[in-house]
């Protein structure tokens, strides 16, 4: 490529002093373990509850009693369960693994260290203490109220006010890193930033416009309300409250994975990314569309109206285009990666790629599993055809095929180098790694297809159907294919789990042996990427004005038609 | 031989026709899961008067 | 910026061939697909719940079409609905009513404490049922035989149990 880095004019304004890569302090290090850390140890209780809910579909009793009664009094039912394996695996699994990522990649993306390290560690302490605040009411079976927390349902107002300090920390982290980007760009003007660093600013910023919808709901009605101080609340405001910030979420969980796959699996996979200019595009597009469209999620809510959906569901489309867009450019990054190492004809470069790093291949296998977790999440978008599977088994269906794949999987990927680099370890049992990849591959392939085939079938979410005294014969085969699909995640999430204890635990390894940080070069030097694709001014502007625009006037007649006549229950 | 080495050619007439492939794969996919849920409303009907 | 030499190409976004045509194909299947649901929504009448009325879920029992819930004749083979999401109890009330086939019901429903859910079991009727907000969609029932409605929200631990059913006659 090199003839056109070299002799471009372009890169006579790029300063020469940006030092080829950047070596990790040992307190960043610590810092990036330390989240890595708790997300993990989130990730292996919330787990401990998945199985539980796949073998309660299956009808299976023990001594006639159900399974939860083995639990108690340390799990009190079904709910509880199933409320702690949504806010640690979906919530807290991911914010604590994005917030060290970033860490990570704001860093050694710009080469330098945060600006002020205090600030990362005060947002990390933040959360850790909004994460045992929170903790408290849910294990006293005080806030079974799932992840969603709908009203007028009332947990106990530790667990709001730990969410918000969770939340409120994720932001503290994300200003440090703006503080170190705006130094970084004041000493490199004109140098385009360095796309994980870009993606990964993108995203924080996208997450600190998109959960206002929740700080507002906790904030003006869920706190004051369960502290007493509100007698009543509007649960359907709350709802559209929630959405706002409830889908540019899974686009929080979503874009650090595309960071991955655009900025280091190409590397990994011994390639280039295939257009510089075409990722950029599509973290933009993701800046101004994650956030209004959210009513998608209410399409058979009573108090919105239809032409407010009608609206959200076309600007669901738009933004299904970047990850289509995505689709192609990760692939072809690959497939130049396949012939780079050789790879002949058609489809000669798939076997070609490195399947043997578990890194490499658990990120692929991620990749397609998205595939259909992308063609499901069109088809709920599709306005009506959302009536087919709205609140059934097929949406924990397909976002498990999302969060707990396209996410978690590439996270898992991520900390198969991650980890070792953070620790100076080597991985331990690589061989075993790459199985465990597999088997989240299979246990998920199982499950989800399970999950949405009774979906199709009527089954309804959030249900333990082992004792739902209507389900008819035609779902028992497929609640059987659940327990049995969960029962392998289960393991696949402990051997993860297993992995990572062992590796931190071994001795540390000659340096030479330890991974580097893959960052993948572009194919195209991104200086020949346009200004503006490199710029903050035009899409911040845009994004808020169509969140203005297309969240605005409903949100105006719901808060000014606002009844505050839902007091809490609490019927679990 | 590491990228740096090939000629430029190689890259700048880099086609990614495996890509085209997997992608023709990838629409007749989204058309056939997507048409499936699509026939499967309509068949449950309308649900206005 | 200094004189352009020939080998040396101004920033652009550059787009392989390849990916243009898949972004257009892209753009065209999503074209495609909203245009479908479309004809849905307006020649085969499948229809998202859309505002009915707004209610006081702390009066809703004693007062109002909710307070006597069941099944009202409007017209010959033409029926309304009006139907209470318990959570206190996890039930709905009525929960069994009974039309001759061919009839049309129109389903009201609402909650006096928590949300709920309600789909209608092989229809596309299916709605959120929140307090403060009456849900509405209608259904055409054809063939004799038990159609049951389920709850389909969280609504304490005895969602499970909540279900409804309708008995058309032939």
């Amino acid at each position: 490529m090199t003839a056109i880095a070299t002799t471009t004019p372009v890169a006579a304004v790029t300063p020469s002093v940006v030092p080829a890569k950047y070596v990790l302090s040992k307190g960043e290090k610590r810092f990036i373990g330390l989240q890595l850390l708790v997300a993990t140890l989130a990730l292996s209780i919330g787990s401990l509850f998945g199985p539980l809910q796949a073998l309660e579909f299956s009808g299976l009793t023990i001594g006639g009693r159900d399974l939860y009664a083995l639990f108690q009094p340390l799990l009190a039912s079904y709910y509880q369960g199933l409320t702690l394996h949504g806010v640690l695996n979906a919530l807290i699994w991911t914010t604590f693994f994005i917030t060290g990522f970033f860490t990570l990649t704001v860093t050694y993306g710009l080469r330098r260290p945060l600006a002020y390290p205090k600030l990362g560690w005060l947002g990390f302490i933040m959360m850790t203490l909004g994460l045992l605040t929170a903790a408290v009411p849910i294990l006293l079976n005080e806030a079974s109220v799932l992840y969603t927390f709908y009203p007028p349902l009332q947990a106990n107002w530790a667990f709001y006010v730990g969410l918000v300090l969770v939340v409120v920390g994720s932001w503290v982290q994300g200003y440090g890193f703006y503080i170190t980007y705006y130094r970084w760009r004041k000493q490199n003007p004109g140098v385009r930033t360095p796309l994980m660093t870009f993606g990964s600013l993108i995203t924080m910023v996208m997450w600190q416009i998109a959960t206002l919808g929740i700080a507002v709901e906790i904030l003006t009605q869920l706190l004051p309300w369960s502290l007493g101080l509100l007698p009543g609340v509007d649960p359907q405001l709350n709802r559209t409250y929630f959405w706002f910030t409830g889908h540019p979420l899974v686009y929080f969980w979503l874009l650090p994975a595309y960071v991955s796959w655009y900025a280091m699996l190409p590397k990994q996979a011994g390639g280039k990314l295939f257009s510089d200019s075409l990722a950029r595009f599509s973290f933009w597009m993701f800046l101004v569309l994650s956030t209004p469209l959210g009513l998608h999620h209410q399409f058979t809510d009573p108090g919105v109206p239809t032409i407010w959906k009608t609206i959200h569901a076309i600007l669901t489309y738009a933004v299904a285009f970047p990850s289509l867009l995505t689709a192609f450019t990760v692939v072809a990054s690959l497939e130049y990666a396949g012939r780079q190492r050789g790879g002949k004809g058609l489809l000669g470069w798939i076997p070609k790629l490195p399947w043997s790093n578990p890194s490499v291949s658990i990120q692929i296998l991620s990749g397609v599993l998205f595939v259909f977790g992308g063609i499901g999440g069109i088809t709920n978008a599709s306005y009506n055809i959302n009536l087919v599977i709205h609140n059934t088994a097929w949406v924990p269906g397909h976002f498990h095929l999302t969060v707990a794949s396209a996410v978690t999987m590439t996270f898992m990927g991520i900390a198969y180098w991650l980890v070792p680099h953070l620790t100076g370890r080597k991985l331990w049992a690589p061989k075993l790694a790459l199985a465990q990849g597999w088997i989240w591959f299979i246990g998920m392939m199982i499950f989800s297809n399970a999950m949405h085939t009774l979906g199709l079938l009527g089954a309804p979410r959030r249900t333990p159907l082992g004792v739902a005294p209507y389900v008819p014969a035609n779902w028992e085969p497929r609640l059987l294919q659940t327990a049995i699909g969960g029962a392998i995640l289960f393991i696949g999430a402990y051997l993860f789990v297993a992995i990572m204890v062992v590796t931190v635990l071994r001795k540390p390894a000659p340096a030479a042996e330890v991974p580097e940080v893959p960052e993948a070069q572009s194919i195209q030097d991104p200086q020949l990427t346009p200004a503006w694709l490199d710029r903050w001014a035009p899409w911040l502007t845009i994004a808020i004005l169509l969140i203005i625009l297309m969240y605005g006037p409903n949100l105006f007649y719901q808060i000014t038609n606002m009844q505050n006549t839902s007091p809490g229950f609490k019927l679990w | 031989m590491t990228p740096e080495q090939k000629p430029e050619h190689e890259e700048e007439h880099f086609k990614p026709r495996g890509t085209v492939l997997m992608m023709v794969l990838f629409f007749f996919t989204i058309v056939a899961l997507w048409g499936y849920v699509y026939l499967i409303m309509v068949s449950q009907g309308a649900n206005t008067p | 910026m200094t004189t352009p030499q020939p080998q040396s190409p101004e920033p652009s976004v550059h787009i392989d061939p390849y990916e243009r045509g898949w972004m257009i194909a892209a753009i065209i299947m999503l074209v495609v697909f909203a245009l479908a649901v479309a004809v849905a929504s307006y020649s085969l009448g499948i229809q998202l719940p859309a505002p009915e009325a707004r209610v006081d879920p702390n009066t809703i029992t004693t007062s109002g079409p909710f307070a006597n819930p069941g099944l009202r004749e409007l017209a010959p083979g033409r029926y309304e609905a009006y139907i209470v999401a318990h959570g206190q109890g996890w039930y709905f009330n009525p929960r069994q009513i009974s039309v001759p086939a061919g009839s049309e019901v129109t389903f009201y429903v609402t909650s006096p404490d928590v949300q709920h859910g309600f789909k209608l079991e092989g229809t596309n009727v299916n709605m959120m049922v929140i307090p403060g907000q009456v849900s509405t969609l209608t259904r055409r029932f054809d063939t004799p035989g038990e159609y049951n409605w389920v709850c389909h929200e969280y609504c304490g631990t005895g969602h499970a149990a909540m279900y409804g059913t309708i008995t058309v006659t032939p």
